[in-house]
């Protein structure tokens, strides 16, 4: 059995959709119940994983017994590990968070959302354990259309929203299936690590180099960087509730994973170095990501439209960190430091706004005067999970921003400290009207009687919601510990990073 | 108010006394142990905490930081106290002590703090749990923004000081404040010395609120009095000088440090001076009184000279108690009166005579009266000014004598005068013991301090912090009587320049008003700075995040285009075609194509384009019949044929062509080159890569074993259900998602129009 576990905790959420499907029609709460069941199953899954590889090292899973680079492989080395964790919690969170907000949002589609919902994770938790680019492909594009359909589900507008994402989606996909097209040309082989084998004599090639281009612009879009961003804003707005917390938290970061894969895992570390001006391109594209996000969520009313914006601006954190990682002895920390960071932070910000909406449909920060009486726990959540994003210390934010400036001082970049301290800046401009709306100003008007907590959003949603704004606050000290250093060197060392550059 | 908060401020209301009684208790308790286990020779204690960043829970208890810590909870008593009274009444003020309790154990960590790090972080909470108070009860537009501006300042303040921090770790190898200083002539000659010394001062300057950051300080005294009376006194702004104290033996030998500190000092001591006389709200007057108290001491601090540290700490003892007192005195005037206006006070001392006492006490120990702790600091500052030049005893002694005016300015009128017409009658407010006490104990304690205690200050803090700041041995112990010499004499002419100032402050003031109105204002420049975001952010948003598809494809493909450039110097030149090689009907097909995909791109009928999409897409098949994939060829078809099919299902609900607005000649010619160039770049690199030689392993063991071992004689399908099954199975999921995301969207329409 725990040879197979890989494979069952990417199955279990697919099951999880055919028994909900074939039951849904007849039992509306069954979908639901199995989700939960196929998720907590994955979650527990990716634990014992993620506890097997990093006392063992990195695990090899070959589908059907067919050897690589001929059948596909799974290969789950500590990167990979994290991420199943990652995704499988986040989802579990979100399953739990999405119960109460989709009977209202879409009362007459419940066992829809499911289906779509688990398929995406499946997508997702097939994406982290996948050893193969062409799969990565075929995964990317089952989780992707599951968040197109469920981005569509939403509000009024989200249709309009789903198209565009699709339709830009999808183009990205073409790009990626470009690029991997392109290199098995070139090599013959869809093996990630076959692939870093024959590639190292291909470096200077013009196809290698243009694949990955493709590649990385193809990944790009999905991970919505500047100026690949158009669809996410909309996206993210209209997206039923519990859609916009998982597409900006588990989505986000798995297509951030699979960028961090391709670039280090089929090219590596020397092929970025070998082409040093793509460095500077990827590090300053994602610097202009980080202050266009920020001055985007300086303009925004619409509480969730900022969070979107912001979370540009953290994709942005996460491409900087990428692009730094082969010039320090960090190496790829403040990647994944952030990337689970801004996974966690996101969200709780998703939650604890959905639930506003959820409760008192109030989708714009100026709306929010007086939230603290009105809901407590929620507006409390919401400025412990800003507090951690701009940075006070001893929260999430602070220590990805920490090994930033530190990776950025470290390689010489000054010009990336002043980046990271602009965007601090607006981003406390732009969570400060959020904190100043909820605790600093008085109610416009007499609310209707209310006895305490009645305003407040149901349990089901308020549990997940404390829980991710509590870690993402906790998650700094965790980090701080050193309790997961070996998490991160094992990553380093499988991409040959974070030694003395 | 609504009902449920009005029941949950009844409920912390009534736990008020408790919130007191407790949070006064653990202030003691704080000042006990910590006098117990102090030793003036210093002491460190360490537990590593987060050895992956170096930071570890190093406490470092030596006379600067019991010196500070005496302040900050000898102060918290009485502000707690204060507070008791003057917050009785409004919703959570349970919740008030509990916050001021916060703020004086982050301030209190900061200043214990033997870790840079752990220092960095109480000194973000300072910053957090200080707005708290703040924002206490704030209902104003103008002070809810100048707490934003506050928490700007000092939040931007903050990020240059950990970037400097990081620098001196760097430096030194370590954030152990001990082994910092122990090394620190190491790195005098460091190259990352001056940019980690501009940022610290930065991160001190901002907090300590010195030219050009001083705005925010006044904007952000809209707090409760309580919180001002502490924040003003003994923390918050005190931080900075803390820090730069605690720095000194690092940085105190830079040339940079002395004229960086001494200038911006200097300028902030006697500009807010300035400030603070065009004042007509008292509160304000004291506000900008800290300024000139931190820029003064910021002054001192670039001397370092012995007296220089001595009478900085002296002052440091003195400002904690008069400032407190003051602004309580200030905060219980507003109480009795309703008013804080310069103008329309007089008279009080007859009502308010507690208050009046507790304020002349703190007045004559601001403005330097001996034997008082204010004059006994001022003493040591002219020692120290005259060892150096006569210019920076210029400075002090315009500085002391602001500083004396003020002190007359808040006493005289509004306590002394007799009432007029325009003033406000007072009500008796000191009937609460909370409102008078607290004021006149620290009034009282103020002026002891130097007349019966000072051998034990000495003893236990000047000497020891005086240590650690300057590191010079020769450090004494002040004298409260140092004979008739120049300081005494300066001194003496500093007083009698603030009575000067006293008498004619109506009509210097206008003068000093039109000066200033002249100058650009900290917060007109944070105005128009903020303004000119907002407009970017507005004008950013219109111009990228416009809703148009055309345009975000447009700038997606334009991107991509631009990365491809990078791929071209790397490509080999194709080489020359050989035409004699095209076969007829390849050119046939060829020229087909591409006038099916012209018709495409000109045509204004909607039917014709899709009929030649439709074309295009057929003679793509016809392409990869001729080159022996029939399967692929197949499923082409397939995909064409459903596409046209779609195409005209829809089209007949689609908005006309010529309803559609074409986009301007320009950009059409722009989008022509994109994908014209974009279709360069695919067709060179997949022609340069044809030259080479496909690696056929795959293949081969496909081929070699689909028999064998997987029981199949097609090739193909054998790789779809065997080899790869698992991309078949993700394809299949695709194509049911796409079922389920339709009928999602649809399900929801067909209810929506029901």
């Amino acid at each position: 059995m725990n040879q197979q576990l890989p494979m069952v905790i990417v199955v279990l959420p697919l099951f999880g959709t055919i028994a909900g499907f074939c039951t849904g029609w007849w039992a509306r709460k069954m979908p639901f119940i199995l989700a939960i069941m196929a998720l907590g199953g994955s979650f527990t899954g990716a634990v014992v994983v993620a506890s097997g590889v990093m006392k063992t090292g990195p695990l090899h899973y070959h589908i059907s017994g067919w050897i690589p680079p001929f059948g596909i492989e799974y290969r789950i080395d500590h990167l990979n590990a994290l991420l199943l964790v990652l995704i499988s919690f986040l989802a579990l969170a979100t399953a739990v968070y999405a119960r109460s907000s989709v009977e209202k949002e879409m009362p007459d589609r419940v066992f829809l959302f499911w289906c779509l919902y688990l398929l995406l994770i499946t997508g997702l938790l097939g994406i982290a354990v996948t050893g193969d680019l062409f799969n990565l492909f075929v995964l990317l594009e089952v989780a992707s259309l599951a968040g197109y359909a469920l981005v569509a589900a939403g509000d009024r507008r989200a249709a309009v929203a789903g198209f565009r994402y699709l339709v830009i989606g999808t183009v990205g996909a073409c790009f990626y299936l470009l690029g991997v097209g392109y290199l098995y040309i070139a090599t013959g082989t869809l093996n990630i690590k076959d692939l870093a084998v024959l590639l190292p004599p291909l470096y200077g090639s013009g196809t290698v180099i243009t694949a990955f281009i493709f590649i990385l612009a193809g990944l790009a879009i999905k991970i919505a960087l500047f100026p690949f961003h158009a669809w996410q804003p909309d996206a993210y707005t209209h997206a039923p509730s519990a859609v916009s917390v998982i597409i900006s938290t588990a989505a986000a970061k798995t297509f951030t994973y699979a960028l961090i894969r391709v670039m280090f895992s089929v090219f590596t570390i020397d092929f970025m170095r070998s082409n040093a001006p793509m460095t500077g391109v990827v590090c300053w594209t994602g610097a202009a990501s980080i202050i266009i996000g920020s001055v985007y969520a300086i303009a925004q009313d619409n509480l969730k439209r900022m969070l979107a914006y912001s979370s540009i601006a953290n994709v942005g954190y996460l491409v900087l960190g990428i692009g730094l990682c082969g010039a320090t002895s960090l190496g790829l920390k403040p990647v994944v430091v952030h990337l689970v960071n801004h996974a966690l932070i996101k969200g709780a910000m998703f939650m604890a706004a959905c639930a506003v909406i959820y409760r008192q449909e109030l989708r714009h920060i100026s709306g929010l005067q007086g939230l603290s009486r009105q809901m407590p726990v929620t507006a409390l959540m919401l400025v412990l999970a800003s507090l951690s994003m701009i940075g006070l210390p001893p929260g999430g934010g602070f220590v990805s921003k920490w090994y930033l400036i530190l990776a950025s001082i470290e390689s010489g970049q000054w010009g990336f400290v002043a980046v990271i301290f602009v965007s601090t800046l607006l981003m406390l401009v732009y969570f400060w009207r959020v904190i100043e709306m909820i605790y600093i100003r008085p109610p416009l008007s007499e609310p209707a009687p209310v006895t305490r907590w009645s305003g407040e959003q149901p349990l089901g949603m308020m549990i997940p919601c404390v829980v991710l704004s509590v870690l993402s606050f906790a998650i700094g000290l965790v980090w701080m510990s050193g309790a997961l250093d070996g998490l991160i060197q094992g990553v380093n060392l499988n991409f040959g990073l974070g030694g003395v550059p | 108010m609504n009902k449920g908060g009005q029941s949950i401020s009844d409920r912390t209301s009534c736990y008020q006394p408790t919130a007191m009684g407790l949070s006064v208790a653990f202030h003691l308790l704080l000042i006990l142990g910590l006098s117990v286990f102090y030793d003036p020779a210093g002491s460190s204690h360490f537990w590593p905490w987060v050895p992956s960043l170096g930071v570890s829970f190093s406490i470092r208890l030596d006379g600067l930081s019991m010196l500070f810590s005496w302040l900050i909870c000898g102060i918290g008593i009485f502000v707690q106290l204060y507070a008791y009274h003057y917050m009785k009444g409004k919703p959570s003020s349970g919740l008030f002590h509990a916050y001021l309790t916060l703020f004086m154990l982050a301030m209190l960590g900061l200043v214990l703090s033997g870790n840079l790090l752990l220092l960095f972080i109480f000194w973000e909470l300072t910053t957090l749990t200080s707005y708290l108070l703040i924002g206490f009860d704030h209902e104003q537009e103008l002070s809810r923004k100048n707490a934003l501006q506050a928490v700007l300042v000092t939040g931007a303040g903050g990020l240059a000081l950990l970037a400097g921090l990081i620098l001196l770790g760097q430096m030194a190898g370590s954030y152990e404040l001990d082994r910092i200083i122990n090394h620190h002539a190491a790195f005098a000659s460091d190259k990352r010395f001056a940019p980690a010394l501009f940022l610290i001062l930065i991160g001190a300057f901002t907090k300590s609120a010195q030219v050009p950051f001083h705005f925010w300080l006044p904007g952000a005294m809209s707090a409760p009095a309580p919180v001002s009376a502490y924040l003003h006194s003994a923390t918050m702004v005190k931080a900075g000088v803390y820090l730069l104290a605690r720095l000194s033996p690092v940085f105190s030998h830079s040339d940079l440090w002395f004229w960086a500190l001494a200038l911006t000092g200097g300028v902030t001591a006697v500009w807010a001076g300035l400030l603070a006389l065009n004042q007509k709200d008292l509160k304000l007057m004291l506000a900008y009184s800290t300024n000139v108290a931190l820029g003064k001491l910021i002054f001192l601090l670039a001397f370092g000279s012995r007296y220089a540290v001595s009478a900085a700490l002296m002052f440091i003892i003195a400002h904690a108690f008069y400032k407190a007192s003051l602004f309580m005195v200030i905060g219980t005037v507003d109480k009795a009166t309703g008013t804080r206006d310069y103008n329309r006070l007089a008279g009080l001392g007859r009502v308010l005579k507690f208050s009046f006492i507790a304020s002349g006490l703190s007045a004559l120990s601001k403005a330097g009266i001996p034997p008082l702790p204010g004059f006994l600091s001022k003493e040591y500052m002219y020692k120290a000014a005259l060892e150096a030049s006569y210019i920076p005893a210029a400075v002090l002694v315009s500085v002391n004598s602001l500083m004396a005016a003020l002190a007359l300015l808040v006493v005289v009128r509004p306590f002394i005068y007799k009432p007029t017409e325009g003033t406000v009658p007072a009500t008796s407010a000191e009937k609460s013991v909370f409102l008078w006490v607290p004021p006149l104990c620290l009034g009282i304690l103020g002026v002891m301090a130097t007349t019966l205690g000072l051998n034990w200050i000495n003893t236990a803090v000047i000497v020891p912090a005086g240590m650690m700041i300057s590191q010079a041995p020769d450090i004494e112990g002040l004298k409260l009587w140092q004979g008739l010499n120049l300081p005494l004499a300066l001194s003496g002419i500093s007083l009698l320049l603030g009575i000067a100032i006293f008498v004619v402050h109506a009509r210097i003031k206008e003068v000093i008003g039109a000066a200033i109105r002249l100058l650009p204002s900290g917060s007109q420049c944070y105005d128009r700075v903020m303004n000119w975001i907002t407009r970017l952010a507005s004008v950013q948003t219109d111009m990228l995040q416009h809703g148009r598809l055309t345009g975000y494809m447009f700038v997606l493909f334009l991107m991509m285009t631009l990365l491809t450039l990078f791929s071209i110097p790397a490509l080999p030149l194709p080489d020359t075609l050989d035409w004699q090689d095209i076969r007829f009907y390849e050119a046939m097909l060829g020229a087909g194509l591409t006038a099916a995909v012209i018709i495409v791109l000109v045509s204004r009928s909607r039917l014709l384009a899709i009929v030649s999409l439709g074309a295009a897409g057929f003679i793509t098949t016809l392409f990869l019949m001729f080159y022996n994939a029939p399967d692929v060829a197949k499923t082409q078809l397939l995909v064409e044929t459903l596409t046209v099919i779609f195409l005209v299902m829809i089209v007949r609900r689609l908005p006309k062509l010529s309803d559609v607005l074409p986009h301007p000649v320009g950009r059409r010619v722009l989008n022509a080159g994109i994908s014209l160039t974009i279709g360069a770049g695919v067709f060179w690199t997949l022609y340069s890569i044809s030259a080479t030689e496909l690696d056929t392993r795959l293949t081969d063991y496909f081929a070699a074993s689909s028999v064998i071992k997987a029981h199949g004689r097609n090739i193909v399908n054998v790789i779809l259900v065997d080899f790869r099954a698992l991309d078949t199975l993700g394809e299949i999921t695709v194509v049911v998602m796409a079922a389920l995301g339709a009928s999602a969207i649809l399900l929801h329409r067909k209810r929506g129009r029901e």
